[in-house]
């Protein structure tokens, strides 16, 4: 596998207990930029650990397929897709359950933060490529296509944000890799809207008690905004002065 | 918060409070504050007690009264002329979905004219300005300007694109018929 932005803070093995040797309320590497792809109305691409995903929104156009059409909104399309190449082993291309499930949830977790209303009758795409997998692409996905939609120039009333919280061997732990999700006792994706903190995106695979839940969407919220941030300082590295 | 003229914002950050400015462009008002919708950068018209956002990205263009458009001419019927537009002037991205426009017969240009047929046909591609927008539907378009009207035009015979021949008359150079249209000086196939 390439791993490309790994620098050595990242390894330190101080008050660790994680694998990688990160703190439980750590989030991997990440890195974003926006406006990468020259054809696209609005692209960014992400690298958190592992990840390498690339995000292209077209749109609003014109819905090829009438009945998607509403005649007072636009519609929000989205296409998760994993490369054959993103996994260990090669995964069969195409669209299977997984994507299908996780285009859908992807759409829904946007949906609120956009003003559709402005553009009826049209629809908007929004397609997440993952070039390399290595666990909460998901979280990934929503995050980097946030970004795209704002570089489209399409009315936002805030950015979404996505992070995933879990537990790993007894602990609540942020951003999961692979292999704490495979080992793991269970794993949630959280998306939020950073400035309301409301809730656009909750799954949960694994069991939590109460106190487990809460404690970890506490952690998933707070991993959202560090990476808010983020995705902020690539918008102002593209944009800004 | 407040901002001041030339701040850089992102979506959803608050620019101001109702009571003190409009929102405009670019903004939205929600629970007494005013927001910014776009990335990019703040205006202050303390004048006129406005506050928009200037985006820093290219944003999906939105037809508006004063726009001018670029579009195909589908049907001509005596009172009007249909039009589908193609493009917004000034924007590189193609509009949000399919527009239609009509141009009456008294907007076509600046004088009498007896029968629409003289200004435009089928096929022909006009440059016109939105002159009114009633809803998604109700598009009037106008080209009584020097600069609007027809910018390519077909040969109603044999379909060839004709030649400028006169100041409102084309030629075909492949049959040889002569038509009247009302160009546009952008007129380039001469």
């Amino acid at each position: 596998m390439i791993i490309i932005i790994t620098p050595d803070e990242f390894k330190r093995v101080s008050q660790a207990t994680r694998e990688d040797g990160r703190a439980p309320d750590e989030i991997r590497p990440l890195k974003i930029e926006a406006g990468i792809l020259e054809r696209a109305d609005g692209s960014s691409y992400l690298e958190l650990g592992g990840n390498k995903i690339l995000v292209a929104v077209y749109g609003p156009r014109e819905a090829q397929i009438k009945r998607l059409q509403r005649p007072d909104r636009a519609v929000i399309r989205c296409r998760y897709n994993m490369a054959p190449f993103s996994v260990e082993e090669r995964k069969r291309p195409g669209p299977d359950r997984r994507s299908v499930e996780i285009s859908k949830i992807t759409a829904e977790a946007l949906r609120p933060a956009l003003i559709l209303e402005r553009f009826p009758r049209s629809v908007i795409d929004v397609f997440i490529e993952v070039l390399e997998a290595e666990g909460g692409t998901r979280c990934a996905g929503i995050t980097a296509a946030s970004v795209a939609l704002a570089d489209a120039g399409m009315p936002m009333k805030d950015m979404v944000v996505a992070c995933a919280a879990g537990k790993v061997n007894g602990r609540i732990v942020l951003d999961l890799s692979e292999e704490e999700d495979k080992r793991g006792e269970a794993d949630m994706p959280v998306a939020i809207l950073p400035r309301n903190k409301e809730i656009t995106l909750l799954q949960s695979d694994g069991n939590l008690t109460q106190e487990e839940f809460e404690e970890a969407l506490d952690l998933a919220i707070k991993g959202c905004l560090k990476i808010n941030k983020i995705q902020k300082e690539a918008l102002k590295k593209k944009y800004g002065e | 918060m407040k901002a001041k003229s030339g701040d850089f914002v992102f979506p959803g950050d608050s620019l101001a409070v109702i009571e003190e400015f409009v929102p405009a462009e670019g903004t939205y008002e929600e629970k007494g504050k005013i927001k910014s919708l776009f990335v990019g950068e703040v205006a202050r018209d303390e004048k006129n007690k406005r506050i928009k956002v200037i985006s820093k990205t290219e944003t999906p263009p939105i037809l508006k009264e004063g726009a001018i458009v670029i579009g195909e001419v589908i049907e001509v019927k005596s009172q009007r002329a249909l039009v589908r537009i193609h493009h917004v002037k000034g924007s590189s991205r193609a509009p949000v979905t399919s527009f239609m426009g009509a141009v009456h017969i008294s907007q076509a240009t600046n004088g009498y004219l007896s029968k629409l047929t003289e200004a435009f046909r089928i096929g022909d591609i006009i440059e016109a300005r939105v002159s009114r927008l009633v809803g998604l539907t109700g598009i009037d378009l106008q080209t009584a300007q020097k600069s609007l009207g027809v910018i390519k035009a077909m040969c109603t015979r044999c379909r060839h694109f004709m030649k400028k021949a006169g100041n409102n008359e084309v030629i075909c150079p492949n049959c040889g018929n002569r038509e009247k249209r009302k160009l546009s000086t952008d007129y380039r196939l001469r």
